[in-house]
């Protein structure tokens, strides 16, 4: 890797999920709107699309089924990509901006809250020195990782023992979680080996994303007291630096396995369900004039996400969401809750007769 | 249905490492319990927990989950991850010293976020001081010595990819580097739990001594090419004695190249 390769990662792993995360914002409610959650939304729809193509090239394409996925799913985020950047400019130009607008000012702070928020940057940027300059020892990238690089040095998917080199019938049990092909794509397009793009590379988008979700879960608990999120992005930063209390905690995950589906899974698209469910049920409430109906879709897709990283997390996240939803219903009175919820698990009660249905040949 | 009650226990505590950082969750859950009025905000994040906590005790939904994932219940801590108990603690923390704040002043609020803070650090555990963790000696973040030896048996382009053996502290790496060279044997034999045998795993694990005659009957039948010996290990022979040419020595890893076996996979497949 050379600093060439840069410019091609900030494309296709910020620019291109930034005009990607502009699609839904229309249909999400206006203070929702910001740069942080388009691109969250940008991962919420590349990681799902990336789905939609690889698993029907994984299952019908005997041999080399990695070059058409990469030939179709590059032409599906492009046009993604360029369908957000149009729906946003036509937005613009007819006097309803989709974003709000960008300050590039810094708010009017109080000297502790600066603190706070330097305290805070101060223990993010730790976490991401630390993760370039230590290399964190797991048995599991012997089959994550190297099921990238197998990918992309021998465009199969899923045809090869990671561990060996040796073929195997189609590795069922792994194929529809296809972040290591994910990454592999990004290697492919960047020209980054994958194991430098899992290792030293992608922690530098996937803590910040991780914070972005927190700093939102923040925002949202703390409205009316907005003078205190610097103290609780201080503390959830402190709490992942000292979570590895055992090697089974989620931020022992998130600070040594930064790049696998696992960690990914619990880091991200966990708290990132949380925070849509906050939305969600804040919207429920009542403030019809918003719209809800792009948060939902969100939920649907950080469902499909949670595919992409392991299929366990298809079944957590749908046992999340329902439990919820169950006290949300408890609590509002209104069944509609529970019945919507369940309707954005479909693509997990899909994904998991997917997998039972490939598993047992029934 | 108690057994399976006592092996959760035994699975939570275990995820707990028993340090005293949960004891800060439920502190805060408990304290959000009493506190927390906004019933949306009670319901993800006190009711919501609490449930799951009950979900992850349950023996009948164990059993659900178990049978679910192919009969495989080593991930069942995984159901804990569903539990948000970062957000309930800071949110607590927080919360409290907000209410302490506007009862006895500022610097109570910030003394508690200081204490909680300082809490968090004394209850926990550094994740940096984890013994699997190392300074990374390249970009790959693999240790040098696999690279090296990597470089020196990996085919060039163009060329059909080898079969290599390596010793079992370097299995998990060789193909994180390069997916030319094939092992006889990865991680899925090197791993004791998964209790699987491999022939060759067998002669390179012994404990202190390598059968280099019996290893070289097994690796010649695989056409192997590439043998790297372990650095702390005897050998029963001299490998020179059966035809190896010693490449070389990587950070004391004899890496040896095998002349028979290519002249058999040339005989065999041309």
């Amino acid at each position: 890797m050379t600093l060439l390769n840069i410019p091609g990662l900030l494309l296709w792993l910020v620019l291109i999920p930034l005009c990607i995360g502009l699609l839904p914002m229309q249909w999400i409610p206006r203070e929702q709107r910001r740069g942080g959650v388009v691109l969250i939304a940008g991962y919420l729809i590349m990681l799902p699309l990336c789905w939609l193509v690889a698993v029907p090239c994984i299952l019908f394409v005997k041999y080399y089924s990695f070059i058409p996925m990469v030939r179709i799913y590059t032409v599906v985020v492009l046009a993604a990509a360029a369908l957000g950047v149009f729906l946003a400019v036509r937005a613009q130009r007819r006097g309803r901006p989709i974003l709000q607008g960008i300050s590039f000012s810094i708010p009017r702070l109080s000297w502790e809250e600066r603190i706070g928020w330097l305290v805070f940057l101060g223990l993010v940027g730790l976490q991401l020195y630390k993760s370039f300059t230590l290399a964190s020892f797991d048995g599991d990238d012997a089959e994550y990782v190297a099921q990238s690089l197998v990918t992309e040095e021998s465009d199969t998917m899923y045809l090869i023992r990671p561990y060996t080199g040796g073929t195997t019938a189609l590795d069922i049990r792994h194929s529809l979680a296809v972040l290591p092909v994910w990454i592999a794509y990004i290697g492919r397009m960047t020209g980054v080996h994958t194991t430098i793009l899992s290792h030293s590379v992608l922690p530098f988008l996937l803590i910040p994303l991780t914070y972005l979700v927190y700093g939102g879960i923040g925002r949202h608990l703390l409205k009316k007291k907005k003078k205190y999120l610097p103290g609780f992005m201080v503390l959830m930063a402190l709490l992942q630096i000292f979570g590895n209390v055992s090697i089974y905690t989620g931020e022992t995950f998130f600070l040594t396995r930064t790049w696998q589906g696992k960690a990914v899974a619990v880091s991200f698209v966990i708290p990132m369900t949380i925070l849509l469910l906050l939305w969600i049920f804040d919207r429920e409430e009542g403030e019809k004039e918003s719209p809800a109906m792009g948060l939902w879709m969100l939920l649907c897709l950080a469902n499909m996400t949670a595919g992409v990283c392991t299929s366990m997390s298809v079944f957590l996240n749908a046992v999340m969401i329902g439990t919820a939803a169950f006290w949300m219903m408890a609590a509002d009175r209104k069944l509609s809750i529970l019945v919507k919820a369940g309707a954005a698990c479909i693509p997990n009660a899909v994904y998991m007769l997917l997998y039972l249905f490939l598993r047992t040949g029934v | 249905m108690y057994g399976i009650f006592m092996e959760s226990v035994v699975i939570f505590k275990n995820y707990t490492g028993g340090r005293y950082i949960m004891a800060l969750f439920f502190l805060a859950l408990f304290y959000l319990l009493t506190a927390e009025k906004d019933r949306r905000k009670r319901a993800v994040f006190v009711y919501m927990p609490l449930s799951l906590l009950l979900l992850f005790f349950c023996p009948l939904f164990r059993k659900v989950f178990v049978r679910l994932m192919s009969g495989s219940g080593d991930t069942y801590y995984r159901m804990l991850w569903l539990i948000p108990m970062g957000i309930v603690t800071a949110y607590g923390a927080v919360k409290l010293a907000g209410s302490l704040e506007e009862r006895l002043g500022a610097w109570v609020g910030r003394g508690v976020l200081a204490v909680m803070a300082i809490a968090v650090a004394v209850c926990g555990k550094y994740v940096y001081a984890s013994p699997y963790m190392s300074p990374a000696e390249n970009l790959y973040h693999l240790p040098q010595k696999v690279i090296d030896i990597c470089e020196l048996i990996a085919p060039e382009e163009g060329e059909e990819r080898i079969w290599a053996v390596f010793p079992t502290d370097l299995v998990y790496f060789v193909r994180q580097y390069d997916t030319d060279i094939q092992l006889l044997y990865g991680r899925e034999m090197v791993e004791p739990k998964w209790n699987y045998f491999e022939p060759v795993h067998e002669i390179m694990n012994h404990p202190t001594r390598i059968d280099i005659e019996e290893l070289l009957r097994l690796t010649r039948e695989r056409y192997c090419t590439y043998i790297v010996l372990p650095h702390n290990k005897g050998v029963s022979a001299a490998p020179e004695e059966f035809g190896l040419e010693l490449l070389d020595t990587v950070e004391g890893y004899p890496v040896y190249y095998d002349p028979v076996a290519a002249r058999m996979l040339e005989e065999a497949f041309g």
